[in-house]
């Protein structure tokens, strides 16, 4: 399923004196079966394209096509649910959504709004753990208890569950422990892979967005900067709009200028040895 | 959805009322409050009128924002104008105790539309400083006022994103029937409840780990001047107090 943006503006607060343009003319398109990484420092309205996409804040002005459906502020969508049941989206922070008794119960309740029958309800829980690295015994426990890293994998469980068509994570590796990452780069990548969905990733962790995306969208100020191949987008001077390089491409660099020898050209291969021995010491 | 709720909120602009000492407003505020429930006379309700009109416009705060105001309690009105409906009490008393109402809505609303918070707690801890003699904690009702205050625009917020992750999840709180609505409140208040709590626990934390202590002196921030306008205002609010209350005690 492809999502695009077509001048798309937002205006926050219309009308109050506190009004001010989070987005403006935002121009992209997410592709079916890709990874894209939107990156910018807080405050470039990263939260509001992808709230956007979900349909629950609407455009100001221009619209945007989901699929077949498009959103836009003169036309009503007539079943909401339909467009939400196609795009999967966790929050950053996911405790804010919990409130069953036990997480088996929260993951069915997406489920349950979404008309499935009550016999693949059963499967798709447990399945929707596995996929997160949850085992069955976590089903029973109060999701109040869970660490924030255990919360965030339960709530992208309970979005995996009705297998959404577009999926959105926002700021999914904060908070996570490495394995934890791992696993969750080995999701994403499943995703993409096996079951061909649209992945969209607000994240400011370069370094995973350099290792499973496809398509960077840099923002800054509520415009696009930059967007294209991760590696054109990493290559450039990306301190200005408050964004980290991956620690590849910044050793990379600094290899290029130090030495001014291409690392593919090396006479020895101890020299990059040392390299890459001294920038790790 | 809960961006509509206007009862409370700050209107960052520059007026005269806006400059006015937060403890002029509050002492405005009550001697309106009781000299609108004490009369029924119709040449003390025009005045009133004028009064309030007069204010609301020297505040430069847009008429649809108090239109708003009063269009957030148009269920009450109505539920009150029925009752008296049903009671028969007669048409003109219900059209002023509707109108009272409108007043009192229209002139609180100046002084939370013109005045932060902070400022609002400032002028209770010096309305009640008197108390003091009698032993009741005036510092420690002003930090539990000031913190509640506080925490109005934060709860909304919290409300807000929890609406669009629950509606994200499936829960359509716009399109669906009453049933739906109130079965649909539980996934909004329960996490409200419990982060409610959760953040008045960090910030009690907060302040504890900085060493907060209720007893000590505080000073203020912005020094709060009693200016012309202030003496002016309370003055003629308190004139016309004295008038009404002369008509109906004696």
């Amino acid at each position: 399923m492809e999502v695009k943006f077509n001048h798309v503006y937002y205006v926050a607060n219309e009308k109050t004196p506190l009004s001010h343009l989070v987005l403006g003319d935002i121009n992209i398109t997410f592709k079916e079966g890709t990874i894209n990484g939107i990156i910018g420092r807080s405050g470039s309205g990263k939260t509001t394209l992808i709230e956007l996409i979900n349909a629950l804040i609407l455009p100001t002005k221009g619209n945007i096509s989901v699929g077949s459906k498009v959103i836009s502020k003169t036309r009503k969508i007539k079943n909401i649910n339909n467009l939400r049941y196609q795009i999967g989206l966790v929050f950053q922070f996911p405790e804010e959504q919990f409130f069953c008794k036990t997480v088996k119960e929260e993951i069915e309740f997406g489920m349950k709004y979404f008309k499935k029958s009550v016999k693949s309800i059963e499967k798709h829980v447990s399945d929707a753990l596995l996929m997160v690295g949850l085992d069955d015994s976590y089903l029973n426990r109060n999701p109040y208890t869970l660490s924030s890293g255990e919360m965030r994998k339960v709530a992208i469980a309970s979005i995996l569950a009705f297998n959404p068509k577009i999926v959105i994570l926002d700021e999914p590796t904060v908070g996570l422990d490495n394995k934890s990452k791992e696993n969750l780069i080995k999701i994403i990548r499943l995703l993409k892979k096996r079951y061909n969905k649209t992945v969209i990733i607000v994240s400011n962790d370069t370094d995973m967005l350099l290792e499973i995306s496809d398509h960077i969208v840099l923002l800054d100020k509520g415009k696009i900067v930059l967007e294209g191949d991760k590696y054109d987008v990493f290559k450039q001077d990306l301190e200005q709009y408050g964004v980290k390089k991956p620690k590849i491409i910044e050793f990379e660099q600094m290899v290029l200028k130090e030495k001014n020898i291409k690392i593919g050209y090396r006479d020895d291969i101890n020299d990059l040895m040392k390299d890459v021995y001294r920038y790790v010491k | 959805m809960l961006n509509k709720v206007m009862i409370g909120r700050y209107y960052p602009i520059d007026s005269f009322v806006h400059k006015m000492n937060p403890l002029a407003k509050i002492i405005c505020i009550l001697l309106f409050v009781v000299m609108i429930f004490l009369t029924y006379d119709f040449r003390f309700n025009i005045i009133i009128s004028i009064l309030l009109l007069l204010m609301l416009s020297n505040t430069k705060v847009p008429f649809n924002v108090y239109l708003k105001t009063v269009l957030s309690i148009k269920w009450l009105l109505l539920f009150i104008f029925l009752i008296n409906l049903i009671l028969g009490t007669s048409l003109q008393i219900t059209i002023i105790t509707i109108m009272r109402l409108i007043y009192v809505v229209l002139y609180t609303s100046i002084l939370t539309l013109t005045t932060p918070p902070t400022e609002i707690t400032y002028g209770l801890e010096k309305l009640f400083l008197p108390l003091r003699i009698i032993g009741i904690p005036v510092n420690k009702m002003a930090l539990s006022i000031s913190l509640a205050l506080r925490f109005i625009p934060t709860i909304i917020d919290q409300g807000n994103k929890i609406i669009k992750s629950q509606a994200s999840r499936g829960i359509d709180y716009n399109h669906c029937n009453l049933k739906g609505k109130i079965l649909s409140l539980k996934s909004l208040i329960i996490p409200m409840f419990v982060l409610s709590f959760k953040k008045a626990d960090d910030l009690a934390d907060a302040m504890e780990v900085r060493l907060y202590n209720v007893n000590s002196k505080r000073v203020n921030f912005r020094q709060n001047r009693w200016g012309f306008y202030d003496t002016f205002l309370v003055l003629m609010h308190l004139s016309l107090f004295v008038l009404i209350v002369r008509e109906v005690f004696l």
